[in-house]
């Protein structure tokens, strides 16, 4: 059956992502005390007219950190089994290379739903948003783990050294963690930097996912010019363009 | 005999010290870590922000600088456990102890030349404070440096007492993934202790915490116009404390690397 082998490698990826259980529980305790502890001691020093309420404004921007931190771990592994020529024991196996290609993707979609499904719920917890907007919420977190997984393949393919693809990778998950719209509102982006600068930082997929997530759960902390469907248009851009990317770039790696 | 210890511990520092140059990817991730929060997050957030301390606003700017060098240089000084397990896995701790130095002088050792290292790798991120911060004095950056290393060498000890405590490098990166987010939000690295006095218990755990008075040591050298009342204790306790806090996590990792080293590795 078409597609089911690419099901498989991801069911192999996710079961490698339980083996990084203390990884993850770094990450969930750092996702955790910046919700629980930064978010809510900076409730009472930001500025009420900036930011009414501090801590349900960062809670979609944690849900979306989530999904980027947990999808993005698919590069890692990649580089490494193209670095110990492990990937020669996948392309031996009988499934097809865009299986594989997909496979690998879709692992890191699923690592980054998977992980992000308890920030959610704690989203529904926090404001009682129930209904199908969860469903528009659940489509988001597939599209930003897609894009996320992909740029993270993408990039663990790009150069050959080892240590320079760990350093691009982190500079990357830096540059899009901090320029990105989780930690602070829009407006005061705009008000801080040059408008082209601006305009990259809103329109990255983090941001995008953030900004769609604010509107379903918490509308009334701040209110963004943007609608909901052009966010997701541009979501739905990003993951097609990066998918594409990511599968031609990890493809040609395989061959290589 | 002293002449020979001092030696030997020169030659056990310097041994940390020259490893450096493995390290440079990593420095070159930290070091853009640290530009993207003093020039993106730290730019963004002080408009953002408004605290008044007993004489006056607080330049938020500022204050979040020399927080963002702490954090920094605690996941350096911490990153050191990691190192020490590894280096148990590789057996290369066994081979230090079947070195002539006494056990002392290498636990001392490795964690003054941990503390020197973590200091080094952290200067061109201390260099970026010195100069947005604009601190001119000599004994200003001299008392800065001494602060840092001294802070860097405690946690040194303390990482290589958990290192050597738990022998497992599983366990060692949950702990100090976990104790990494706490320590340093619940300090004063992001916010002054004023911001904590609402949530009473993240207010004492940062007022125990010794990332807070560390980092409000180089605050109130640095920028003591805008940490003077916003500390979390006078200025001669807090050095006091780090002192404190350095010997005794020295002493630890001494005792731990006398009475538990052997038995060997264990996930």
């Amino acid at each position: 059956m078409f597609g089911a082998p690419a099901f498989m490698v991801a069911y192999r990826d996710l079961q490698r992502f339980w083996k990084y259980r203390w990884w993850l529980a770094g990450l969930i305790a750092m996702n955790l005390a910046d919700l629980f502890i930064f978010a809510i001691v900076f409730r009472g020093i930001v500025r009420r007219e900036v930011i009414p309420d501090y801590f349900h404004f960062l809670a979609p921007g944690i849900a979306s950190i989530a999904a980027f931190a947990a999808a993005f771990t698919i590069g890692r592994e990649v580089m490494m089994e193209l670095r110990r020529g492990f990937h020669h024991y996948l392309l031996s196996l009988p499934i097809s290379r865009v299986d594989l290609v997909l496979g690998r993707i879709l692992g890191g979609v699923v690592r980054g739903v998977i992980y992000q499904m308890p920030f959610l719920a704690l989203l529904v917890i926090l404001t009682g948003v129930v209904g199908p907007a969860l469903a528009l919420a659940l489509i988001v977190t597939i599209m930003v783990s897609a894009s996320m997984s992909s740029l993270s393949i993408a990039l663990s393919t790009a150069v050959k050294s080892l240590e320079m693809q760990a350093t691009i990778r982190s500079i990357t998950y830096f540059a899009i963690f901090f320029l990105s719209n989780v930690f602070y509102p829009e407006n005061v982006l705009k008000t801080r930097f040059p408008e082209p600068l601006y305009t990259m930082i809103v329109n990255n997929p983090i941001s995008i996912a953030t900004s769609i997530y604010r509107a379903i759960f918490t509308p009334e902390i701040i209110q963004d010019t943007h609608q909901v469907e052009v966010l997701l248009a541009k979501l739905t851009l990003w993951a097609i363009t990066l998918v594409v990317v990511g599968a031609i770039l990890y493809d040609r790696n395989l061959k290589g | 005999m002293i002449v020979e210890d001092l030696r030997a511990l020169a030659l056990i520092a310097l041994w940390d010290v020259r490893k450096l140059g493995r390290y440079k990817f990593f420095l070159a991730m930290r070091f853009a870590w640290f530009l993207l929060q003093v020039l993106v997050f730290g730019f963004i957030v002080a408009y953002m922000v408004s605290i008044r301390g007993p004489y006056g606003p607080i330049d938020y700017y500022k204050f979040y600088v020399v927080g963002a060098y702490m954090a920094v240089l605690f996941s350096m000084s911490i990153m050191r456990g990691h190192e020490i397990v590894e280096e148990l896995e590789d057996g290369l701790i066994d081979y230090q102890l079947s070195l002539p130095i006494k056990r002392r002088i290498l636990a001392i050792g490795r964690a003054l030349g941990g503390g020197i290292a973590s200091f080094t790798y952290s200067l061109p991120m201390l260099i970026v404070l010195i100069v947005v911060l604009g601190v001119s004095s000599v004994l200003q950056v001299a008392l800065l440096a001494l602060v840092a290393f001294l802070f860097a060498s405690g946690l040194v000890g303390v990482a290589m007492s958990i290192a050597l405590w738990l022998r497992s490098g599983d366990k060692l990166d949950i702990l100090m993934g976990v104790s990494d987010s706490l320590l340093v939000r619940l300090s004063t690295i992001f916010y002054p202790i004023v911001a904590l006095i609402p949530i009473t218990i993240y207010y004492y755990l940062a007022k125990v915490n010794p990332v807070s008075h560390a980092v409000d040591v180089l605050r109130i050298t640095a920028i003591p116009e805008y940490a003077q009342g916003v500390t979390v204790s006078d200025p001669l306790i807090m050095a006091s404390y780090i002192a404190g806090f350095t010997l005794t996590s020295i002493l630890a990792a001494i005792t731990l690397l006398e009475r538990r080293i052997e038995g060997g590795y264990g996930r």
